[in-house]
């Protein structure tokens, strides 16, 4: 019915149109109606993405995973490959297509000449020169006078990476966007609202969708100005103005270093695209990600230059995905409407980082000191926002705490570097948007249900008052402990699946970061049913602010809550159990290079869950332990004693009723003192040095403009002896 | 070589060019009245003037190879002419400060800052 | 030859070649003389000047005829015309068709946002022509006398359009200052020239490449060392003074405040492309030689000015930015702007300096995006002007703290200015970034990478003040608070028109590109 071109239009472009109307008219027109637009665009693009899904699996069919062979990569294989290349299909990696819009640049450059030592030094092209002459016709970028000119085709891909990543952020900007119906019903900017969803919806779907690098990075600025036109929504709150300027200023920092990967890229390969420019049958450019260099990874720069690159885009990714030391603004951005908070904070900007790391992944393969890098500060990261997340009181700097820490989960997934690790990195993201976004949204109605009150020693035992909030919160919550069935419980085992095997194969590095892992998923549970308790249960506590008629919200919000409460109870089951969703990424082509390039160590005839029971075991052990450990802590206090007693009565476990005070003593002295502690000296460091850091950088400009004034002071005959001096100092610059 | 002993030649007028021009600048860099900047200025230009009739003058340097000829002299007329209408405008603006602030001093020209 | 051949020669080439390529300033020229008329013998018509000078400009611009040249059509290198004082190419069709599109965007400036008083109008537009007249002189000079002339010729107008506000302290000061500090810089400028030309033997900028080439290939060239560096660094100033690059910039702040806004946008897009054109041109003259023994004796030549264009760029880039901070005044802040772009629009001509020896390709694709540079700046600065002019007429202030709020007073105005300063600050997918980028790629090139690592520097360091700004109208209120500013649709309009191509350009710079890249293919 559609194809694929058609599709990967239609899914950007809806949204863009209803943007544009919704900011035309939104103000004078669309009024309180101002949604429909955009609800309809996202509609549209989620059935659209769900077709791209069918279509891109249709078409991945002829494909399987290739058989292993040794030879793969060996030049010897390789001239019959290259002779080969017209016609494609049989032997390409992976599925993919591109649809070419139009010619965004062509800037010419010249053909090197003399200067070529400039380029940088041929390190990691070791073979390069005599491949080129061997295969003749394959032009291979670097060094190749032809392929010089810098040429950025306004390119869109289809793949299986980019269609589960369009089917997710337009199934959760819907689900959001029809939320906001009724969550700012009201507000006086509510076709603003709609206009910049709008555009992050447009800016996000194409951030993964392009084929190129440049327009990666021009999208990726774009999701960050909306990120920080919406952070900054209520503008008149002074808070919400300093964290949106807080979160464009940390990501600026990502941002540069990702600017300076892509131009490290533009310098080691000579094109910036993903996939092959074919015309005429003949490969006339080798894309970075493209089909040649896929089938002969010798093309792919190694040593430093492929650590740099690598090194770089991490930065770039840490920026974007708050992990670790450049986090600090993702909390601070909860200052935001809820659903922006589950839209983008949560679901789909922040994993923009895990994209582009899963994007590159053949670049990561390159460089082994790379990956450890990204599994390092994934696996810090978990670490560091589950401890934080323990101490915070604010329930939605509890969840962003605990974004910050899965998205650390997905970074130590996709550090591990194995066909598993990044599909398990990617299955968690896929998971988390769907069971984080529906506690970004739980929390919001009961923000809204309590007047803005957001503080959880100011809640409690709002279970009845707002059931269906409870039930679908319980279910979030259950979902990011990793309880059994439900979805967080697979990804997250799948990641740790992931990396015990590798610890397997031999590194101390990932057993550290194995049982790091494990202590995280203990510590994710304890805080998430921390907040769960003290927010639903114990004494029924009311703050003012929701003016004594606080009830459940309205069926816009409750709505999706509900539907989103399912996902996370089902998705997981679902693509986990059956292995849908690692296999079909594996069509990937980045990932599919994967397969073909490491040799598993891990039987994949069996899904990885089962085969690793004692993980599975020992990761559900800590996640009930987390839970039972809050239950123990939290619902203790005041009148819930009782009713604790009846629980623990019922469970035949009173002798541990009464133990109950003691580990509570025991806890205190030895959990919380020195959890406490860490976490402050961990908000202190975040505080100080981190902020200090970046607030140092903020002044230092402004100090050297102001030193520098006073020399416009306005005397024409000052200016003329400048203008004097000026020329004799140049003058005698030349003859000293 | 003693420029005192030579016959006058092209040194000498470059120099009386240079003395002009150093003169000139200092001028205008020293003088604090609006006029006598201009004075300076004009002093500048005509030291360059002087510099390009010598060069373009047949009897200094017409056996050499880097001659200039009528084109050293077609350049310093139309630097007079110039010059002419730069002070023109020049004074017509100083005037026009004059009558704002009731003073040449260029000195008072510093409200302007920052 | 005698007497009468040579006029008869001088005839025939003025009369056949030359006025055809001449006939944009002739444009010009009838149209000066149009205007003086109009207001003699048509009093009444009180929207002449505007009309006039609309017509005159597009005229301008259609004898210039950039399409037949820029798409190719023609294949005409380059000619000189006028005996060789002026030449005639692709680079000066260009430059000067942008020259001429932005005279007719600027009276339609002058036209919506108004001057002090209207019956100054005639003299303003007769300045400004007169000023376009030398820039013309200015794009196309291949003769010292010419770059001198053009260099007063676009000067002295803009002196008195400095001072037009009558009565206003501060603009007089500013008119003095300018006129002061130019007068100067032309003085040294001039002397610097009379030694380049004497020591060269020429004033003819070719024979004075070739010359110095012997001259340098010859071996006599160390007792004039001296002399050539100290007269190329003369000329150099009097080009930097036209460019504002520290530290011969200093003029140019207080000449802002104390003038017009409109004035203030003639002078930082017009007099800023125009001079950037001249020092493509004087470049190559010093560089560039079409002998390859020449062209290598010329090495040291380059050096020296990719050295010193180099250094003048970095420095007047950092400079600009720095000192942009914290500064109160909207239009001293675009002021200092305009110095760090002069920085930045510096760089490629440095890296074309490098190039121009070895690479002709690269040099050219240098000298593109120069011209592409100088075509996405000027939208930039004029939208940025004209939302200064309209502020100062619907607020009375040119402040930064009038633009309070200005989101919730004027939505389409603050949308359009924010749109102009990220193009400015070079964030994609605007123009500025395509236009920072070409010329960043030109740097790197050329090898220069100290010179790209203060380029991408201050790309980061001009982010924060920029961002003041849409700061202060997007989240301070204003502390009247007066509504909604009156702001005529036709403004609107306009700031719309020239905003667009900074979005336009941004997603499909190629569309430009390729222009720019028309108009470097006849130099060298």
């Amino acid at each position: 019915m559609f194809d694929v071109s058609t599709l990967l239009i239609l899914i950007p472009g809806v949204p863009l149109l209803a943007t544009l109307v919704t900011a035309a008219l939104g103000r004078w027109v669309l009024g309180r109606r101002s949604h429909v637009p955009v609800v309809a665009a996202t509609a549209i693009s989620l059935a659209a993405s769900l077709l791209l899904i069918a279509e891109v699996h249709h078409g991945a069919q002829g494909w399987h995973v290739p058989e292993r062979s040794e030879g793969r990569g060996d030049s010897a294989n390789h001239a019959l490959r290259s002779s080969g290349r017209a016609t494609q299909c049989e032997d390409q990696i992976g599925y993919e297509q591109t649809v070419t819009l139009w010619t965004w640049a062509a800037v010419d450059q010249a053909p090197r000449g003399g200067q070529s030592h400039l380029r940088g030094e041929n390190a990691g092209w070791p073979r390069h020169d005599s491949r080129a002459a061997k295969t003749g016709a394959v032009p291979t970028g670097r060094d190749d006078a032809a392929s010089r000119d810098f040429r950025i085709d306004v390119t869109l891909r289809a793949d299986a990476l980019t269609a589960i990543m369009l089917a997710v952020v337009s199934f959760v900007s819907l689900v959001v966007a029809v939320y906001s119906i009724g969550y700012m019903a009201g507000d006086p900017g509510y076709w603003r609202f709609f206009t910049y969803i709008g555009l992050f919806v447009f800016s996000m779907l194409m951030l993964v969708s392009v084929s190129n690098f440049v327009l990666l990075y021009v999208f990726w600025e774009a999701v960050g100005l909306c990120s920080y036109l919406l952070i900054g929504y209520w503008y008149d709150r002074p808070a919400a103005a300093a964290a949106g300027m807080k979160a464009f200023l940390v990501n600026r920092v990502g941002d540069f270093g990702f600017a300076l990967g892509v131009f490290l890229l533009w310098t080691t390969y000579g094109t910036l695209d993903f996939h092959d420019t074919v015309a005429g049958g003949a490969v006339t450019s080798v894309g970075i990600l493209g089909q040649t260099r896929l089938a002969d990874p010798a093309m792919f720069a190694t040593g430093a230059t492929a650590t740099a690159i690598c090194l770089l885009l991490l930065l770039g990714a840490c920026g974007k995905s708050a992990q670790f030391p450049l986090h600090v603004w993702l909390p601070d951005a909860m200052e935001g409407p809820s659903p922006v908070s589950a839209l983008i904070h949560a679901a789909t900007m922040v994993t923009a980082g895990v994209y582009l790391v899963a994007r590159c992944a053949p670049l990561f393969a390159a460089s082994a000191d790379a990956g450890h890098v990204v599994a390092v500060v994934g696996g810090f990261t978990a670490v560091l926002g589950a401890v934080i997340a323990l101490t915070q009181t604010d329930l939605k700097r509890i969840l962003a705490y605990s974004t910050i820490s899965q998205l650390g989960y997905m970074f130590l997934g996709l550090g591990v570097g194995t066909v598993l690790g990044v599909t398990a990195g990617m299955f968690h993201l896929f998971t988390h948007a769907f069971f984080k976004a529906l506690l970004f949204l739980a929390a919001g109605s009961v923000m809204h249900a309590m007047g803005d009150v957001i503080d959880i020693r100011r809640l409690g035992g709002l279970r009845r008052r707002l059931p269906v909030t409870h039930w679908t919160f319980l279910a979030g919550c259950l979902a990011l402990a990793g309880v059994l069935p439900f979805a967080g419980f697979w990804s997250k085992d799948m990641i740790l699946a992931a990396v015990h095997e590798k610890a397997g194969a031999g590194g101390a590095l990932y057993m550290v970061l194995y049982f790091a892992a494990l202590a995280t998923t203990f510590l994710t549970a304890l805080y998430t049913f921390r907040a769960y308790f003290v927010t639903f249960f114990g004494v029924e506590k009311v703050p003012e602010e929701a003016g004594g008629h606080a009830h459940e919200s309205g069926r816009a919000m409750t709505g999706p809550l509900v539907i989103l409460a399912v996902c996370a109870v089902a998705v997981g089951a679902v693509f986990g159990w059956t292995h849908g969703f690692a296999d079909f990424l594996r069509q990937t082509p980045s990932i599919a290079f994967l397969d073909a390039r490491t040799a598993p160590m891990f039987d994949e005839s069996q899904p990885p869950a089962t085969a690793h029971l004692a993980i599975v075991v020992l990761s559900t052990v800590a996640a009930l332990a987390g839970i039972a450990l809050a239950a123990a802590l939290y619902l203790g206090s005041g009148a819930a004693v009782s009713r604790l007693a009846r629980v623990m009565n019922v469970l035949g476990l009173y002798r541990l009723s009464r133990g109950k005070f003691f580990f509570d003593e025991l806890y205190r002295l030895v959990v919380v003192r020195p959890l406490a502690g860490l976490a402050r000296a961990c908000s202190w460091a975040d505080d100080r040095v981190v902020d200090g850091l970046v607030d140092l950088c903020g002044r230092l400009p402004p100090a050297l403009g102001s030193a520098l004034r006073p020399m416009q002071n306005g005397m024409i005959q000052f200016y003329a002896l400048a203008m004097i001096l000026g020329l004799l100092v140049l003058f005698a610059a030349v003859f000293l | 070589m003693n420029l005192l002993t030579q016959p006058v030649g092209l040194a000498h007028y470059l120099v009386v060019g240079a003395i002009l021009f150093v003169a000139g600048v200092v001028c205008m860099a020293t003088k604090r009245n609006g006029i006598g900047v201009l004075m300076g200025i004009e002093l500048v230009l005509n030291g360059a003037n002087l510099n390009f009739v010598a060069f373009g003058s047949p009897s200094l340097r017409a056996d050499s190879q880097y001659a200039i000829g009528l084109d050293g002299h077609m350049a310093a007329l139309f630097v007079i002419v110039l010059a002419a209408a730069e002070a023109a405008v020049a004074l017509a603006i100083v005037l026009s400060f004059y009558r704002d602030h009731a003073t040449v001093d260029v000195d008072e020209a510093d409200e302007l800052e920052g | 030859m005698n007497f009468f051949e040579i006029v008869e020669n001088t005839l025939r080439d003025t009369l056949g070649p030359s006025l055809t390529a001449f006939r944009p300033e002739m444009a010009v020229c009838a149209t000066i003389v149009a205007l003086l008329l109009t207001r003699m013998l048509a009093p009444r018509w009180k929207s002449s000047p505007f009309w006039l000078t609309v017509v005159g400009a597009a005229a301008a611009l259609w004898f210039a005829a950039p399409w037949h040249y820029l798409s190719g059509e023609t294949s005409e290198r380059a000619a000189t015309i006028f005996t060789g004082m002026l030449v005639f190419d692709t680079f000066s069709v260009y430059m000067r068709s942008l020259l001429f599109v932005f005279l007719v965007f600027f009276a339609v400036l002058v036209r919506v946002t108004g001057v002090p008083e209207r019956e100054d109008l005639t003299e303003f537009f007769v300045l400004v022509l007169g000023a376009a007249l030398g820039m013309c002189l200015m794009l196309s000079a291949n003769h010292m006398l010419v770059v001198f002339l053009g260099i007063e010729m676009a000067s002295v107008p803009s002196y008195v359009m400095a001072g037009m506000i009558r009565h206003r302290r501060a603009s007089s000061e500013a008119a003095l200052k300018y006129a002061v500090y130019g007068a100067a810089t032309a003085g040294v400028m001039l002397y610097g020239i009379s030694l380049l030309v004497g020591v060269l033997g020429s004033a003819h900028l070719p024979t004075m490449g070739t010359q110095l080439a012997d001259m340098l290939a010859g071996g006599h060239f160390a007792d004039r060392t001296m002399v050539l560096v100290l007269g190329g660094l003369m000329v150099m100033v009097g080009l930097a003074f036209k460019l504002s690059a520290v530290p011969f910039h200093f003029w140019l702040p207080d000449v802002f405040e104390g003038a017009t806004a409109e004035v203030a946008a003639f002078l930082s897009i017009a007099s800023k492309a125009a001079a950037m054109g001249l020092l493509v041109r004087l470049v190559i003259a010093f560089g560039y030689a079409p002998d390859a023994t020449q062209l290598a004796a010329l090495a040291p030549a380059r050096q020296y000015m990719a050295m010193l264009i180099g250094t003048l760029a970095a420095v007047t880039c950092t400079f600009g930015n720095l000192a942009a901070y914290g500064q109160t005044n909207m239009k001293r802040l675009l002021g200092y702007s305009t110095i760090a772009h002069a920085g930045y629009m510096m760089m490629p001509v440095a890296a074309m300096a490098m190039l121009m020896g070895g690479e002709p390709a690269a040099a050219r694709s240098a000298v593109s995006a120069v011209a592409f540079y100088v075509a996405v700046y000027l939208f930039m600065n004029l939208g940025a002007f004209a939302v200064v002019a309209l502020v100062r007429n619907a607020a009375g202030s040119e402040e930064i703290d009038a633009y309070a709020g200005l989101i919730y007073r004027s939505t389409g105005v603050a949308v359009c200015f924010s749109i102009i300063l990220f193009s400015l600050v070079g964030l994609p997918p605007l123009a500025g970034f395509a236009a920072k980028f070409v010329a960043f790629a030109s740097v790197y090139d050329a090898g220069m990478l100290a010179l790209l690592a203060v380029g991408l520097l201050n790309t980061v360091l001009s982010l924060f003040y920029y961002l003041r700004v849409v700061k202060v109208m997007v989240f301070d209120t204003a502390e009247d608070a007066s509504g909604a500013m009156a702001m005529a649709t036709s403004a609107g309009l306009y700031l719309l028109i020239v905003t667009a191509p900074l979005v336009v350009w941004g997603i499909w710079w190629n569309g430009l590109y390729a222009w720019a890249k028309a108009a470097s293919a006849a130099l060298s």
